[in-house]
């Protein structure tokens, strides 16, 4: 099931998310040091953004030090391309959608899209439950929630 | 008497209809969502946020701890039937699914659920007798042991968290940073807004939350996971019955792992999956026969099964009391309140008995609901197991997108549900743990706050921090568990030290 966290993470993980926690706490560190910091007596905005950036680098060069010692040097990690790009198109859609055409068709597009992630699709089975979800989310958002979204816009 | 008068209150604000019906919903959807493989507590306590907006606080509160307390006795029934190794329930695999092969699994069920109720209801009599005297301690506390608590509850989630304390570390400090963006309050500084002006409010939890445990979850697990065929075969009436032999192993299991439960629970970052991986280890350390553990023992089931209970009911000791969340779900509940504009400290238990006693009567409700539910309609849930995931990932991942929209009725928390879920299964592909993530997300806020205000009445001495009793005690503690925690992994060759509980 989820193959990865069976054993610890590998040497690259450990240097991939160092180098990755490095470059979010140089970029954070950039921006809090524009803010004013203050006094200990009485902080600035950045103060406090300052101490947590510094950390992060901190802590994320202690990753790539003792990434080393790490037992498998390289995982087998299977992204799941397929996966991240329905969905990540569903959703997108989705958003575009909701307010510009109406809930139902965002919902029924999000349903179809989203269920190309399943490799083996079956598009009786996608159209069925676009419909049934359809319908479902119309009765709890549109009649009982009543949120403020045409169920079918121009 | 005030504890009979408290609890007379309590009881007439969970039995109203309205608040029986939210923990109804509650406890069936947390079970619901506990059965089916995929979806976790976390998910789905956040997907159901969005409702709390629109109820009273009880009732929301009532609802969200329902979830949580069914999903972990849901999720015990994946683990014995499928093997499934949900998050609170990763240890029952090792025993329960080889009694179901055995065609024992009727007996697990049934004994799991036994389990559950017993540490269910120490738990809350845990917190019904602890929590308001902690409360009234900690009236006396000022802002240095406010700063000082919320370290420690920083030092417990890096010291227990699964996996490295660096990686458990980077996430809380990431989720810190996430928590600063939106306009500063004392000097109405915008912090990472981007210019964008939706983030000056900062980022709702619950799109934070149902993009890391929800839409990461969903990618990770589309086209993955497919329902097998239940093992045990047709599960009778008859089946359920455990054997004297069973019972008597079971008794001292239950109890031993409710009472570690109880514990842990209350420890910060430990939370429910902590508690049962440790009683699982205690039980096979006080087991007579070792060997038997790994074959379908029945102790290996019970005992992490009434530690994850037990440590679910007292999780929420610190969070109402001290307003300090000590797993991601009750920061996901803490901010529920918050949103409600009450926030959970000393204060809450007197400021709003109705709501505290009304929770804690719930759970009561709630735990007997989901006996009610569980061992009638066992086969109700079982059939649940084989709903094909296909189904039920486009389903949820609509859930998802509406919840989030109903939050500020803006589609770009839609897209930011997105990029949060596309960032937490980046973090799953690199190995890290997003429960930390969450649990900073709430503690930072806090954290600059106390700071604030503590340097203001040190007069800017950073030792003057150190100067109260109460505060320089839990700093000193706070930094001995630090130091500890990171020389233990510096020591062992392999930096996870749950890997051996877990094998």
């Amino acid at each position: 099931m989820n193959d990865a966290s069976k054993s610890g993470p590998s040497a690259r993980q450990d240097v991939i998310g160092g180098v990755l926690s490095v470059a979010l706490g140089v970029f954070a560190l950039a921006i809090a040091l524009s803010y004013p910091m203050g006094s200990l007596l009485r902080m600035g905005p950045g103060l406090f953004p300052c101490i947590i950036a510094v950390l992060i680098v901190v802590l994320g060069l202690a990753l790539i030090g003792v990434s080393f010692r790490s037992r498998p040097k390289v995982a087998s990690v299977n992204i799941r391309l397929r996966s991240v790009l329905t969905i990540g198109l569903g959703i997108v859609l989705f958003a575009l959608l909701l307010e510009r055409a109406g809930l139902i068709p965002a919902t029924l597009t999000l349903v179809l899209v989203s269920s190309l992630a399943e490799p083996r699709w079956r598009p009786q089975r996608a159209v069925v439950l676009a419909i049934a979800m359809t319908a479902l989310v119309y009765v709890i958002f549109i009649i009982v929630l009543q949120i403020p979204v045409a169920a079918l816009g121009l | 008497m005030g504890f009979w008068n408290n609890l007379a209150l309590g009881i007439e604000v969970a039995f109203t209809t309205q608040n029986l019906l939210y923990c109804f919903l509650g406890v069936t959807l947390g079970n619901l969502m506990g059965v089916v493989p995929g979806v976790g507590a976390v998910a789905a306590v956040s997907i159901l946020l969005p409702v709390t907006y629109h109820i009273p606080p009880s009732a929301g509160l009532i609802m969200l701890a329902g979830l949580y307390y069914g999903a972990v006795y849901g999720a015990v029934t994946g683990a014995i039937l499928l093997n499934i190794p949900h998050t609170v329930s990763a240890v029952e695999c090792l025993d329960g699914y080889p009694m179901a092969k055995s065609g024992r699994a009727g007996v697990a069920l049934f004994m799991t659920t036994i389990a559950s109720l017993c540490g269910s209801v120490v738990g809350i009599v845990i917190i019904a007798l602890f929590a308001p005297p902690v409360a009234a301690v900690a009236l006396t506390f000022e802002s240095p042991d406010y700063f000082a608590l919320v370290v420690l509850g920083m030092t417990g989630a890096v010291a227990l968290a699964r996996g490295s304390p660096i990686r458990s570390f980077i996430m809380i400090l990431t989720g810190m940073l996430i928590g600063l963006v939106g306009m500063d309050v004392t000097s109405a500084q915008p912090r990472f807004t981007f210019g964008i002006s939706q983030f000056m409010d900062g980022i709702s939890i619950g799109v934070i939350a149902m993009g890391l445990f929800g839409v990461a979850e969903l990618i990770a697990n589309a086209g993955q996971l497919h329902t097998g065929t239940v093992t045990a075969g047709d599960i009778t009436w008859r089946s359920l019955l455990p054997t004297r032999d069973d019972l008597r192993r079971s008794w001292p299991a239950i109890i031993r792992g409710t009472g570690l439960g109880c514990f842990f629970g209350i420890l910060p970052g430990a939370g429910a999956v902590l508690a049962s991986i440790i009683a699982y280890t205690v039980e096979k350390q006080v087991a007579a026969d070792p060997g038997r553990f790994g074959n379908g023992a029945i102790e290996g089931v019970v005992a992490p099964e009434a530690a994850a209970n037990a440590a679910c009911q007292t999780s929420f000791v610190p969070m109402l009391t001290l307003g300090i969340p000590t797993d991601p779900i009750t920061a996901v509940m803490l901010a529920a309140l918050l949103i409600k504009g009450i926030s959970p400290g000393p204060e809450f238990i007197s400021a709003h008995p109705d709501i505290f006693w009304g929770l804690v009567v719930s759970f009561v409700v709630g735990n007997v609901l989901l006996v009610i539910w569980h061992i009638p309609f066992i086969r109700l849930w079982v059939k649940l197991l084989t709903v094909p995931f296909d189904i039920l990932f486009p389903s949820v991942l609509v859930l998802i997108c509406l919840g989030v929209y109903t939050i500020h009725n803006s589609t770009m928390d839609i897209l930011l549900v997105l990029a949060f879920g596309l960032i937490g299964y980046g973090m799953r592909l690199l190995q890290f743990e997003p429960a930390p993530l969450l649990i900073g997300l709430v503690l930072g806020p806090l954290l600059e706050t106390y700071l604030r205000r503590s340097l203001i009445v040190s007069h800017g001495n950073v030792l003057g921090l150190l100067e109260r009793p109460f505060a320089g005690g839990v700093l000193c503690l706070s930094a001995i568990i630090l130091a500890w925690t990171f020389r233990k992994t510096a020591k062992s060759s392999r930096p996870n030290p749950n890997s051996k509980a877990a094998v």
